[in-house]
């Protein structure tokens, strides 16, 4: 078994298109995490006017975010206001007006302004200890452009990943089809089934294995830039916005945790969901198009119609669990007198539907007529 | 060992590929004879349970083979018509993962896989990837890979298509070293593929079994139906309607017609010995009379 299992790992990995698609991955992955060194930071005002890069202004961001420790009230009002003045003494309104470079002096009043500013610019009065609903005690503040990257980019790269498993995965019992191999491998001793579980067990370890390197490898990045600043700070403060007001309490580990579980979750519904249709296609082609509709299909349809209980199944399919606006920013479900959290529903629903999607593929396989 | 078929049938829709075959298979060689469309890789298919039946019943001594499941595939050996392979895989891998398939472990798979490389003459193109093979390489590596479990039924779907004479030849001796208790089923066009080889010869035609038996019984019975006379050429086409000629080759004097007919089809033609195609020729003529 695991010598096929071996074979069947070549087999995902040596076709030519497959190879193009990975280098290209690969590609983006490097380009993206030279893009993230700190050498390269956006440059930043200081309240003295002066303009520092790269990690130097890091570094001042740095001391500056935890200079203040847990955001009270007091704190925000004193960043907004430090802010204000900071752009008004060292900067023209011309600079300010269109370019978001211009409206924060650093990243850390970016993030804070954020939570605490409206789309004027002006201080919203929300109070520091109401951020997110049940919000217990005040937001720990620190440097957090590293967390916030390999935020972003994880949020970005398991999509891509997702796009890769598509097309890896989709000609895995189809290609079988369409080669004639089929006939060979159903006729077989063990085609029926150390074959077919060889075929499912290297897809979803493929699946796994490319999501767990680019974790890791983004993790590793930007543990080497940033090194753990910001792991406790609370997530709530994304400069980008992706955790909103996600109701509950939220470091950036946690938030990275919650984000690579949904990855995994995702994927690994994506994969059996290919493999299923892979194996009950009648073609590669016909198994991409099944899937990329079922991937891409829930992101035009939730909340097309105002249907809460279609709407809560398209929430559970992967596109969306990939979504940190949708895991992070959705209310709780509530089952009887329980909540849960979207993310744990989440995971819930992968490990239901993937092993039905495994067996709906493993006996496709198996029950499949040789035609060509 | 005995593979049985009883009233054994296969439908695609309104179309039936295999009507009602009952048949008998112990250790030799079976030539399966039919045209394109007879069934024959349909039967084949439903030997090796890759195709559903749509009725009756094969078992191998008295056990049903749908029941035996890995327990019968582990005494397969099946060459399908088209053969498929992995492009980028090269020979020595394409074996390997095959071997893997059949249950072989790693040490046994690859002492046979050199022999049986060896033997079909690709050693010195182990290495080589198999979308650079020739039609006959592929062909031989086919064969190789139907081997290499060392099959006790061995079913074979053209298995000499793309291969050359000599290539046949080869073959042919390699089939017959094989076959030794064991079940060799082989389908052809090629009527000398099974001529000298074969221990019984099946016709199929439309799905049915029409004739069965020993080459030598089946030449038997067409004894005293084929002919050859010498005809002039303006008369060759209407010979042609009138008669099923098996061969027509033209001489100084006329041309020389092989005919296969009840009765001496002209003045002057000889009685001579019928031949396996003659057979073949004699059934389908037969029944499109009947028809």
């Amino acid at each position: 078994m695991i010598s096929i299992v071996g074979l069947e790992i070549q087999k995902l990995f040596q076709r030519k298109f497959i190879i193009l698609l990975l280098a290209v991955y690969g590609g983006i992955l490097l380009f993206m995490a030279y893009a993230g060194n700190p050498n390269r930071y956006t440059p930043i005002l200081t309240s003295e006017g002066t303009v520092l890069k790269g990690r130097e202004a890091v570094e001042y961001e740095k001391n500056l975010a935890e200079k203040y420790g847990r955001l009270s009230d007091a704190d925000v009002q004193e960043i907004l206001t430090e802010n204000a003045r900071i752009l008004s003494d060292y900067t023209d309104e011309n600079q300010m007006k269109n370019d978001v470079h211009y409206r924060y002096a650093n990243g850390f009043y970016a993030s804070v302004a954020a939570i605490f500013e409206d789309e004027n610019g002006n201080y919203n009065h929300r109070p520091a200890d109401q951020v997110y609903p049940g919000q217990k005690g005040l937001l720990q503040a620190g440097l957090t452009v590293g967390m916030d990257m390999l935020l972003s980019y994880l949020a970005s790269f398991i999509l891509f990943a997702a796009l890769l498993m598509i097309v890896m995965i989709s000609p895995v019992f189809a290609d079988e089809y369409t080669s004639g191999m089929d006939s060979l491998i159903l006729s077989s001793r063990y085609g029926k089934t150390r074959c077919a579980r060889a075929k499912i067990f290297a897809s979803f370890l493929a699946s796994a294995g490319i999501l767990a390197v680019t974790i890791l490898l983004l993790t590793a990045v930007t543990t080497v830039y940033f090194g753990t600043d910001g792991f406790f700070v609370d997530a709530h403060l994304c400069v980008t916005g992706m955790i909103g007001s996600a109701p509950y309490a939220l470091p950036y580990w946690k938030a990275i945790v919650i984000l690579s579980a949904m990855g995994f979750a995702g994927l690994l519904m994506l994969t059996g969901f290919a493999l299923a249709a892979s194996s009950l296609g009648t073609s590669s082609f016909v198994s991409v198009l099944v899937t990329l509709a079922f991937f891409v299909l829930p992101v035009f349809l939730w909340g097309a119609w105002d249907i809460p209980w279609l709407n809560h199944i398209l929430e559970m399919c992967p596109v969306n669990l990939l979504s940190p606006a949708k895991i992070f920013n959705l209310p709780a479900l509530e089952i009887g007198s329980r909540e849960i959290q979207i993310w744990q529903m989440g995971i819930l629903v992968a490990v239901c539907f993937t092993p039905v999607c495994a067996v709906c593929s493993y006996f496709g396989f198996q029950k499949h007529q040789v035609r060509s | 060992m005995e593979l049985k078929l009883q009233h054994v049938t296969k439908r695609y829709g309104t179309k039936t590929a295999v009507d009602d075959i009952n048949i008998t298979l112990r250790e030799g060689i079976y030539g399966l004879l039919g045209a394109n469309g007879a069934g024959k890789t349909s039967l084949m298919r439903l030997i090796c349970l890759i195709q559903k039946r749509s009725g009756g019943e094969i078992a191998l001594d008295g056990r049903e083979i749908m029941e035996l499941k890995e327990e019968y595939r582990a005494l397969l050996g099946y060459l399908p018509q088209n053969f498929g392979y992995y492009p980028e895989f090269t020979a020595w891998k394409f074996l390997l993962y095959m071997s893997a398939l059949k249950g072989l472990n790693k040490h046994a798979a690859r002492r046979r896989i050199e022999e049986l490389l060896d033997v079909t003459g690709l050693s010195k193109d182990r290495n080589k990837k198999i979308r650079t093979f020739s039609g006959g390489m592929k062909r031989r590596l086919g064969i190789a890979q139907a081997m290499l479990n060392n099959p006790k039924i061995l079913i074979l779907d053209e298995p000499t298509a793309g291969l050359d004479p000599k290539e046949r030849v080869h073959f042919r001796n390699l089939i017959s070293s094989f076959s030794k208790d064991k079940i060799v089923l082989l389908s052809t066009h090629i009527v000398s593929d099974i001529e000298y080889i074969a221990d019984e010869i099946l016709v199929m035609k439309e799905g049915r079994l029409i004739r069965s038996g020993e080459p030598q019984r089946l030449l038997g019975d067409l004894k005293g139906k084929v002919w050859e006379c010498i005809v002039p050429f303006e008369k060759v086409p209407e010979m042609e309607r009138r008669f099923t000629v098996g061969n027509l080759k033209n001489e100084e004097n006329g041309c020389l017609l092989r005919i296969v007919s009840e009765t001496c089809p002209v003045e002057g033609a000889m009685e001579t010995d019928p031949s396996l195609e003659d057979i073949y020729l004699y059934d389908f003529q037969r029944r499109e009379e009947e028809a």
